[in-house]
């Protein structure tokens, strides 16, 4: 029994699986540098500081001025206030499943969590706008309800899915001799959740707030509908603002291809992106860290 | 009896947290049917849009047909890449450096907001090769965005599939691809299929991306590569925020909606397909 | 010529060593058992044999294994080597596949398309294992609709189908009722007419019944390799006395 060529086409298919794997992989940088090279100009004339920390945005002024302090400021605010919110509901749930819920509720509640993370973020964008901006509006005698806290609402029921679906996991992948242990001391089993089983579970609960911040600084349509889009620097939880992520997708269109104004929108997305590196990357140190003191 | 009152506040959070969210997800749903399915009629699904302003009247097809355009699109720039870098994680690489770094490389991608990606695929297809607003663009930042999830559930499918296929295989001295082409891969198609599914779903309610590469508030939606396409989720966008028929647009929420869940669920029984498989 | 040469041979695992410089020899056209408290290496002394063990991460060896005359490092193609020398698992394993492929799956990759010569193939080896007139009438059903001793006689037949010289089973019938064990040690008999087996094993009767020598490994050192008679009867080392004594009081 022989097979000339054998070798030869293993080969051939073993390098080419290889050879797409690394080239798809590369997509990612590809981009990052694509994107610092249309933005250089802004980094090279106008300097990281005083982008970052320019409050004032008028590319089309002359001169111009360009500062996305205010979009960072509106991002981390909209971001954090949606996690505020999302944290104690989505780690309640979380442990609900895991522990308490009885198995019928369990069985219903599962796929609907699951349903709500395919829920695309226009429809809650719209639904947020028609309901909960109408209600503020006539509640609170506004003339617009729309604001950075209107946002955060949405977000965080948007992120809540992801907080709940990765906590679950990682409560449940705590070994059960700690359970067994627990219930042999004669604890509630409140007491054991909280005092033995949570932290031991807290990598992959923090792990899932990160997750979840970074997507709630990333999303777009939520905020653009949400979140009044004014570029002035917001004061509060109920002022209106525009996040990063609104900010490209309001300008890109409208935006002169080789401009200033192009070029800035493109630093912009660079800093979204950063931010969003740098909060994974903080985490998976501090994670580390926690992984050692185990 | 001080930890008797924690245990019931506890017990209450934890409850009050599950009832909750199942309530904000019935209520969805429910709200949407109500305000949107009484103007849903197969003249909205397959007419286009009329009426001054456009949109007060008539129907979405367009838009119906552009996303189903894009999906296809995203789908089929996505899927030979994604299986093959799914096939190099899951066959070939194991654990060496590079599937270590592919792994990251692709774990980060996921976590990269879909409207950067409609950046880059705004500079560098509408702008720099000069498509313009287009089906090709929308396509291209779609499969991009579906590539890492394409690849992590495709990678977890086949590395779910029986080691003692690849120990016995290997010990026959067969290569690496007969195994994979022959057992691995059909072994694990209905998990591959069904991270397909999701992805598509996923793909059809992204609007951030479509916004700035491929939507056009009207346009026909032949599935000409170079033209703009109408699309759900954008459709869903423009008839709220320029108040052209709150009706319409709870309708179109429900169109989406109802596509997206139906690929989910799809999806879904796909999975336990395959988790039975899997068990035998 | 022996079958398999074992030449100071020692493996380990990141800093772990578990086989220490073993040296021994196997018949060719005989049963060899291998038999030893668990975990002392023997699978892996086996997987060493057909060069499967070397896919773990941080496995290491020193010293040489031949097979029928040739060092395993010479072996450029793997290939090669894993044909001369089958492998039988411990858990019984169809492939996801009819019972006819099954056995052909070996085959259709070295290239044997004529269909006459699939069919002679499969039946030359379902014969072997007396399994033919078992499953003659479902040649192309799901191989996963059979017994756990008819599916491990099926591995032997896929493992047959590349034409071995040599035959390592990795405890074969430890997951299998005593009639289906029983025929597996008759084929098994059988096959040691043509084909070199080395069968590990942790029954000790079954060691007694088929196989012409016995080797003893503890702790990843040979203790005593002789004739099975001799072996458990009259060993010469007192460890090899102490555990076969369970049976021979």
């Amino acid at each position: 029994m022989i097979n000339p060529g054998i070798e030869l086409k293993e080969n051939i298919i073993r390098y080419t699986i290889i050879g797409a794997a690394t080239i798809s992989s590369l997509l990612l940088l590809a981009m990052l540098l694509f994107i610092l090279r249309e933005s250089w100009p802004i980094w090279s004339q106008i300097g990281i500081s005083a982008f970052l920390s320019g409050s004032s945005w008028k590319p089309l002024n002359s001169p111009p001025q360009i500062g996305i302090l205010s979009m960072i400021v509106s991002t981390l605010w909209v971001a954090g206030g949606a996690l505020l919110i999302a944290t104690p509901l989505g780690f309640g749930c979380a442990i609900f499943l895991a522990e308490f819920a009885p198995s019928s509720l369990a069985a219903v509640l599962r796929p609907v969590v699951n349903m709500l993370t395919g829920i695309p973020s226009v429809v809650f964008g719209f639904l947020g706008a028609a309901i909960l901006v109408r209600f503020f509006e006539v509640k609170f005698d506004l003339s617009s309800g729309e604001s950075l806290f209107a946002a955060s609402i949405i977000l965080a029921i948007m992120v809540i899915p992801f907080i709940v679906a990765n906590s679950e996991a990682a409560l449940r992948s705590v070994a059960s001799e700690y359970r067994h242990a627990g219930i042999a001391l004669g604890v509630s089993r409140q007491y054991l959740t909280m005092r033995i089983l949570v932290p031991l579970a807290r990598k992959g609960m923090l792990g899932a707030l990160v997750l979840a911040f970074g997507r709630a600084m990333g999303e777009t349509m939520a905020v653009l509908m949400l979140a009044g889009n004014t570029l002035r620097l917001p004061g509060s939880w109920f002022d209106k603002g525009e996040p990063l992520p609104a900010l490209i997708a309001l300008e890109l269109g409208s935006s002169i291809p080789g401009s200033l104004h192009y070029q800035a929108l493109f630093a912009a997305g660079l800093v979204l992106v950063l931010m969003v590196i740098a909060v994974n990357l903080c985490v998976n140190l501090l994670l580390k860290r926690i992984q050692k003191e185990v | 009896m001080k930890q008797t009152m924690r245990d019931l506040l506890l017990m209450t959070w934890f409850w009050a947290s599950g009832l909750l969210i199942l309530m904000i997800l019935l209520a969805i749903i429910i709200y949407l049917t109500g305000r949107g399915g009484t103007f849903i009629s197969s003249e909205f699904i397959l007419e286009s849009p009329r009426g001054f302003p456009l949109g007060t009247e008539g129907g979405i097809f367009p838009a119906i047909k552009g996303t189903l355009w894009l999906i296809l699109l995203a789908l089929v720039i996505s899927i030979v890449p994604g299986l093959l870098t799914a096939m190099y994680l899951s066959e070939y690489g194991r654990s060496g450096r590079l599937a270590d770094f592919i792994n990251l490389l692709v774990q980060s991608m996921a976590g990269v907001p879909s409207i950067i990606t409609g950046l880059f695929v705004y500079a560098l297809g509408v702008v720099t090769l000069g498509w313009g607003i287009s089906l090709l663009a929308g396509g291209v930042a779609l499969a991009i965005m579906v590539f890492p999830v394409i690849v992590v559930s495709s990678r977890n499918a086949l590395q779910a599939v029986d080691e003692n296929y690849r120990l016995v295989a290997n010990s026959l001295g067969v290569a690496k691809s007969y195994t994979l082409f022959r057992i691995i891969l059909p072994r694990a198609a209905p998990g591959i299929l069904a991270g397909i599914l999701l992805a598509l779903g996923y793909a059809a309610g992204a609007t951030a991306p479509i916004m700035v590469t491929a939507a056009a508030i009207i346009a026909s939606s032949s599935g000409a590569l170079f033209e703009p396409v109408m699309a759900l989720p954008y459709h869903l966008y423009i008839l709220f925020i320029e108040h052209i028929s709150l009706n319409h647009a709870y309708a179109t929420a429900l169109v989406l909606v109802g596509l997206v869940l139906f690929l989910n669920i799809l999806a879904l029984s796909l999975n336990s397909l395959q988790e039975r498989l899997n068990r035998q | 010529m022996k079958a398999v040469e074992i030449i100071n041979f020692s493996t380990f695992y990141g800093q772990k060593q578990v086989l220490h410089n073993i040296s021994m020899e196997f018949s060719s056209n005989s049963i060899t058992a291998i038999i030893g408290p668990s975990g002392c290496g023997k699978t892996t002394l086996l997987r060493s044999i057909n060069r499967t063990a070397e896919m773990e991460s941080g496995f290491r060896s020193e010293g040489d294994i031949k097979v029928l005359g040739k060092s395993i490092s010479e072996f450029k193609n793997l290939s090669i080597l894993r044909r001369r020398v089958g492998m039988v698992y411990q858990t019984p394993v169809a492939l996801p596949l009819s019972i006819m492929e099954n056995v052909l799956f070996g085959p259709r990759y070295f290239g044997v398309k004529n269909r006459s010569d699939l069919e002679a193939i499969t039946e030359r080896c379902l014969r072997r294992v007396a399994l033919w007139d078992e499953v003659k009438d479902r040649l192309k059903r799901p191989a996963a609709q059979l017994s756990g001793g008819q599916k491990q006689r099926l591995a032997i037949a896929r493992a047959l189908a590349v034409e071995p010289q040599v035959l390592l089973l990795d405890e074969p019938c430890s997951s299998l009722d005593p009639a289906s064990t029983g025929m597996i040690e008759d084929l098994l008999m059988q096959l040691a007419q043509d084909i070199s087996i080395i069968i590990v094993t942790h029954n000790l009767f079954q060691a007694r019944r088929i196989s012409h020598e016995t080797a003893f490994i503890l702790d990843g050192r040979l203790v005593e390799k002789s004739s099975t008679q001799k072996l458990f009867e009259s060993p010469d080392q007192a460890e090899t006395k102490g555990f076969v004594s369970g049976l021979f009081g």
